[in-house]
């Protein structure tokens, strides 16, 4: 009878870097999908930021591009705000003034992030480095 | 076979176990959380908007509770609505953390006025007390004060939340979320055409003819007017019209889409059994002997129509119904 001592290493040696390739590849869809996640639950949040007046000026006071970007960038991890976030704010119909009425849309785009940048560079584009996120108000 | 310390037999086992207990399970427990709180959070925020926006829309309109100089009883229902519609709204939100709502869901409701507003109006009513030809128009004034300003409702709603497998993994515990919602009170169905009041039936009609349509700018400038005037004589008291002014051109020179006929405005309050916030032009005499002079007073009066006859519209006070006169818009 041949002896099967030393069988699980020699298959564990095979299978491990596979099983870890496979938990990595895990571990960065789920991170994925959480960034992505995160990115909509800051768009939805500056849309409504984007769509309410302060108290003091009803018809004039809704916030401006800059405090619509540091608004997500609040709500935005640490680590994703280390790469580039794009704030646009979008209104129809279109005008130069913000009035009440106006459907608001706000998008936000993550570029640059380290560890996307880096899985791209060794994926190519299956996954995109660049998230973006759209989500609309109506101005109160 | 090989038995005893060199047996390999479970080692896969043991090994998987480890990958499983140690590497995936907290993974998923982790995103799923992630997730569940993300769901949890946008519904916590829609039902907190829920709650404000109800609690605003109620508030009477001769209440100025939310006005610190001129504080009268509180009443508690816009509070209490605010809190049971957002509850509400919690209740029936299919959002996907819904499941996994644990703890005690608590709601505050309180009053919000403009402090820079109320800071305005004491100054204001100060500096106007000390003219005493005016002293008269100020009592007749209050009638208009609760709609000079947008009295509003605040929600707190929190809650705590649990992923599906924060229970599996040690040291997780659950997260407690907490919402707010700021809303104020606005009105909805207003005509600012005049209305007469009969001085024997007590009943105010309206003409609804075509020329009397075509006054609402002259009585939005006349707004205006009014605010400039004392603004001029009293300085301080500048801006105090223009919350008003504000939400009158926002229902009839709105900036986006067409302005509601004022045949339409009462054929919906009279569908919906609610009232018209309409603008009474009354005169007001300052008992001065050595005046002897009238002024003309603005009153604000939610009426409801009793009947109507071509362009003559018959309205009854209705100040019960009142609250349907009003919509709310959230602030920050």
């Amino acid at each position: 009878m041949r002896r099967e001592v030393g069988a699980v290493a020699l298959e564990t040696a095979l299978v491990l870097p596979l099983t870890l390739l496979l938990i990595a590849g895990l571990m960065l869809a789920g991170f994925y999908v959480l960034v992505g996640s995160a990115t909509e639950d800051a768009a939805r949040d500056a849309a409504r930021f984007a769509s309410i007046p302060e108290q003091a000026s009803l018809h004039s006071g809704y916030p401006s591009l800059v405090e619509v970007t540091d608004r997500v960038e609040d709500r935005l991890p640490s680590f994703v705000t280390a790469g580039s976030v794009d704030v646009q704010i979008s209104q129809l119909p279109a005008g130069a003034m913000a009035l009440p009425g106006q459907v608001v849309t706000v998008t936000v785009t993550l570029s640059d992030v380290p560890l996307f940048e880096a899985l791209e560079s060794m994926l190519g584009s299956v996954i995109p480095s660049d998230i973006e996120r759209s989500a609309t108000g109506r101005r109160e | 076979m090989i038995r005893g310390r060199e047996s390999e037999q479970g080692a896969i086992a043991i090994l998987l176990s480890v990958v499983v207990l140690f590497v995936l399970l907290p993974l998923s427990a982790a995103g799923l959380s992630a997730y569940v709180r993300s769901g949890t959070a946008a519904e916590l925020q829609r039902s907190a908007d829920t709650g404000a926006l109800a609690g605003a829309r109620i508030i009477p309109l001769g209440n100025t509770s939310a006005l610190p100089p001129l504080t009268g009883p509180l009443p508690s229902a816009p509070l209490d609505v605010a809190c049971t519609r957002a509850l509400a709204a919690l209740d029936s939100d299919d959002a996907i953390g819904d499941g996994y709502a644990s703890g005690t869901v608590s709601c505050e409701a309180s009053w919000i006025y403009d402090p820079s507003f109320v800071s305005n109006l004491g100054s204001c009513m100060t500096s106007l007390t000390g003219l005493t030809l005016l002293n008269p128009s100020i009592e007749l004034a209050r009638d208009l004060l609760p709609a000079l300003h947008h009295p509003g409702v605040q929600v707190e709603l929190s809650r705590t939340s649990e992923g599906p497998l924060d229970t599996l993994v040690p040291g997780s515990a659950p997260s407690a979320e907490t919402k707010q919602a700021r809303a104020i009170r606005r009105f909805k169905n207003a005509i600012n055409v005049p209305v007469l009041r009969n001085a024997f039936t007590g009943q105010m009609t309206l003409d609804l003819n075509a020329n009397l349509e075509a006054s609402r700018t002259t009585l939005l400038s006349a707004i205006n007017q009014v605010g400039s005037v004392l603004s001029g004589i009293v300085p301080v008291c500048s801006g105090m019209w223009s919350a008003l002014a504000d939400d009158i051109a926002d229902l009839y020179q709105p900036s986006t889409g067409n302005a509601p006929t004022v045949d339409e405005v009462i054929a919906d309050a009279r569908s919906q059994g609610t009232a018209v916030m309409a603008f009474v032009m009354q005169t007001g005499t300052i008992p001065c002997l050595t005046c002897g002079l009238s002024i003309p007073v603005l009153e604000f009066v939610p009426l409801c129509v009793a009947s109507q006859s071509g362009s003559i519209v018959t309205f009854t006070s209705c100040v019960a119904q009142a609250e349907g006169a009003f919509r709310a818009s959230l602030i920050r």
